[in-house]
């Protein structure tokens, strides 16, 4: 007969042992690739960019973690900077959307992203997977978006999210923390996920998560590095060379 | 109350008038912003983005009329302070309004079914801008982090301004956490009340909103565990609620208007009462909605509208005898001036289980005449099909 | 970590239990306690990691993940239960009386859904109330919106049917935008297919 006490025990050991590695672990990007390159149009395809939702965290001797203004915004901006050089560089026209200003239906897309980017994390590279989809990545937003796209005529919608030094807290921890190890170890003190999406179809086309290391933000070089490690492997407007 | 507890009082017998009526007064200036203090504007940006998930969440109260009541009511109130303070009505039948150090304030609907007048309404507003004027609401988010480990404060954050998926113990164990002193809470007493002179509403509905609160806490049936505000962060209620009479009545002098009946307020609870009372009823905490449904009577509401409501109760708890309570019920609001249809159709329903299916069919008959495009119709209609037996 | 590493360590934690994982619900007929009903396409059901709220021999399944879309299947509710788990016993839960019509269950399953969302976090409406039959048993549907703090805006359908004094309901939900549209049919049709599971 199993006892669950005992095999949240054994689990626990488990966990103990295992940690040590998990603390180690240094794997930066996961990502999924639908398209190598961006549609071909007349101009350069527009990109929305999403309100980035980029937050500072300052971790105290005690443990606590303190959201950190200057950090923040001073991180907002190098990121806003560098996203938009590497906009420019992929070959594409970014128009950035600003947070006070979203319409209705800006802010449900943004509200659905924000579901599907969790459940990306949690079903897909976390370690709940979802035995019917067979590893299949077929996430979308649906093609509803298009009235979306229309009011800005835009070609893909970037959303961006990243945290650093927060040890947990809020879902998008968790479901890293389930991708490490089945919840037995924090991933570290940054992460984040970037995602593409297709504003004809809502398709999900491209999707990364950095897990680790990936930049200091607060200031300009460190976080041009943080945005190419957050977008690599993107699909461009250009001719891989 | 001023300062606290028995400690006024024995101030008040000990010091002179001058003295004992030391203003407690604002910290902070209308237009208030915090310095560069890494600390204190750290914590603004945290609740910025509280306020962001406030002004996109899906229980934000859309109706531009029941919004205007509540922001012009507590704009009013707030007086010098109106243009710092942003109110957020929530679609949340629990009785709750609190702000954040940034000024904004969250108002649940809650607030609009146990509140008697607008007066009362303005009481609640008032001493939560109290408490944001004295910096109560930053010193608790500043005591919250000490306590509170890294891992849960941003939950902790957003759980509190929105109730995000928690179960109700978690969340009432957050408002314990961060529960504001004593002290503070007569502050904001004080400061309240003072607000509501200042606005021409009536200082002593600082203290009967809390009384009207404790009525309803002793009716509750499920006690442990509930949000109930008043009575888990603000101790001894009928202590504070007597010391709080005596000091707007010493301040003020005696009330000198009847609270009742306020029919701006009623009008306003007559024009959304399904709205609100569906979200109360779908928290099957009957004992509380008996007790509010008493009150609405009382208060003048359209009383077809707050029968089929005692009927929509009784049916719900469902003890011995509430069957009959509830076809009473229906059938004193069929006899009102503005008798709800649905209170046919629950009647019939009632009906067809005590088999009279004769009576019930009757109802439900009157009821697809009322409500010709009733979305149930098919199902109505599949007991108007079925024949005596 | 080398990836090697760390799929082991996965591995080891998957075979011994620890790590809660989804399990595949093939097409054909499935038996949920004493319901059977019918699956087109596959579906995966939640480890009860998951559904911790959820009455024992109740099932969550799910196509692109809970967040986005989620079947509930609780079956055989007895006379003076509720339709979740209430541990701490302070959720002021509705329960089911075996004598319930129509509206009162389309009623309980409309304050259920508030409680198993959080008091407070959920405002949920019903719609369209009609009859319907699963099996033997008369039973109902109905539509419903749910408004979650937090989550995209819900919608949904459910059946209920009462067989020898006990409840069975079946409730799926699905964010408004898209997933709804793309796996409605295939959730209704599961819900109508739902019948008492042949005894003996």
């Amino acid at each position: 007969m199993i006892n669950i006490v005992s095999v949240a025990h054994r689990c626990r050991l488990l966990g103990a042992l295992f940690a040590p590695l998990v603390l180690v672990a240094c794997a930066t990007t996961s990502n999924v690739q639908q398209i190598d390159r961006l549609k071909v149009i007349d101009a350069d395809p527009r990109v929305l960019l999403m309100p980035p939702d980029v937050r500072y965290y300052l971790l105290t001797a005690g443990g606590v973690s303190e959201p950190h203004a200057e950090w923040t915004m001073a991180a907002q901006t190098n990121i806003d900077a560098a996203i938009r050089d590497l906009a420019s560089d992929m070959g594409t026209d970014l128009v950035v959307l600003n947070d006070d200003d979203l319409t209705p239906d800006e802010m449900r897309y943004r509200s659905l992203h924000s579901a599907v980017g969790q459940t990306v994390l949690t079903n897909h590279f976390g370690s709940l997977k979802l035995p019917s989809k067979n590893r299949q990545f077929d996430w979308s937003l649906g093609s509803g978006i298009q009235s979306l796209a229309a009011d800005k005529e835009g070609d893909y919608a970037l959303f961006v999210f990243y945290r650093d030094e927060q040890a947990s807290g809020g879902r998008i921890a968790f479901a890293v923390l389930a991708a490490a190890a089945g919840g037995y170890a924090s991933v570290g003190a940054e992460y984040g996920f970037a995602s593409l999406v297709d504003l004809e179809t809502g398709d999900i086309v491209w999707f990364n998560v950095v897990t680790a290391g990936s930049g200091e933000m607060r200031d300009p070089e460190g976080a041009a590095t943080a945005v190419r490690t957050l977008f690599r492997d993107i699909p461009t407007n250009r001719t891989v060379e | 109350m001023g300062i606290t507890g028995r400690l006024m009082l024995a101030t008040l017998l000990s010091l002179p008038v001058a003295a004992a009526e030391a203003p407690i007064d604002h910290k902070i200036p209308p237009g208030y912003e915090p310095g560069a203090g890494a600390d204190e504007l750290g914590i603004w940006m945290e609740v910025d983005n509280i306020e962001k998930g406030l002004r996109e969440s899906a229980l934000l109260v859309s109706d531009p009329h029941l919004n205007n009541y509540v922001i012009g009511l507590a704009c009013r109130v707030a007086g010098d302070y109106c243009k710092d303070i942003r109110v957020y009505l929530i679609r949340n039948p629990g009785f709750n309004a609190s702000m954040m150090p940034n000024g904004a304030m969250q108002v649940w609907t809650g607030m609009l079914t146990r509140t008697r007048s607008r007066d009362e309404l303005a009481a609640v507003i008032g001493h939560e801008i109290g408490h944001y004027t004295r910096l109560h609401t930053l010193e608790r988010h500043r005591k919250l982090k000490k306590s509170m480990s890294a891992s849960s404060f941003v939950d902790l954050g957003i759980a509190v301004a929105t109730g995000i998926s928690l179960p109700v113990a978690s969340v009432s164990a957050m408002l314990n956490a961060l529960a504001f002193s004593r002290e503070q809470e007569s502050e904001a007493d004080v400061l309240g009340a003072r607000l509501l002179a200042d606005a021409a509403l009536d200082p002593h509905a600082a203290y009967s909103v809390w009384r009207g609160l404790m009525d309803e806490e002793a009716a509750a049936a499920v006690k442990r565990d509930e949000p109930g505000l008043f009575t888990r962060t603000h101790p001894d209620p009928a202590q504070r609620a007597d010391e709080l009479e005596q000091w707007v009545t010493e301040r003020f002098g005696p009330r000198d208007r009847d609270m009742y009946p306020d029919h701006e307020h009623v009008e306003m609870l007559n024009r959304h009462y399904a709205f609100l009372m569906e979200d109360q009823i779908d928290t099957n905490r009957f004992g509380r909605t008996e007790e509010m449904l008493n009150r609405h009577l009382a208060m003048g509401v359209e009383p077809g509208l707050v029968r089929y409501y005692f009927g929509e109760m009784f049916r719900q708890r469902g003890g011995e005898g509430d069957a009959q309570r509830a076809i009473n019920a229906y059938r004193h609001a069929l006899e009102s001036d503005a008798p709800p249809a649905d209170a046919h159709r629950n009647l019939g329903y009632l009906l067809l289980k005590q088999d009279d299916l004769l009576q019930a069919q009757t109802h439900f008959q009157r009821y697809l005449e009322l409500k010709p495009d009733a979305s149930d119709r098919s199902m109505i209609e599949y007991y108007l099909e079925e024949e005596a037996g | 970590m080398t990836s090697r590493m760390a799929a082991l360590v996965a591995a080891t934690l998957v075979v011994t239990g620890c790590v809660p994982a989804y399990t595949l619900v093939e097409p054909g007929t499935i038996s949920v306690g004493n319901l059977s009903v019918d699956t087109a396409g596959a579906w995966n059901k939640a480890p009860s990691a998951l559904t911790s709220k959820m009455r024992k021999g109740s099932e969550m399944w799910t196509r692109d993940g809970p967040l986005l879309d989620r079947l509930l299947l609780i079956p055989n509710v007895p006379d003076g239960a509720p339709l979740l788990v209430d541990r701490k016993e302070a959720a002021a839960l509705p329960v089911f009386r075996a004598d319930m019509l129509p509206n009162e269950l389309e009623e309980l399953t409309e304050s259920t859904l508030v409680k198993y969302f959080g008091e407070g976090s959920a405002a949920v409406s019903t719609s369209n109330l009609r009859p319907n039959r699963f099996g033997e048993h008369r039973g109902i549907l109905f539509d419903f919106t749910a408004a979650v703090s937090d989550n995209p805006d819900y919608k949904g359908i459910a059946g209920a049917f009462i067989a020898g004094d006990a409840l069975n309901v079946i409730i799926y939900l699905a964010a408004e935008t898209y997933y709804y549209g793309k796996h409605s049919a295939a959730a209704e049709s599961v819900i109508r297919s739902a019948r008492l599971a042949p005894t003996g």
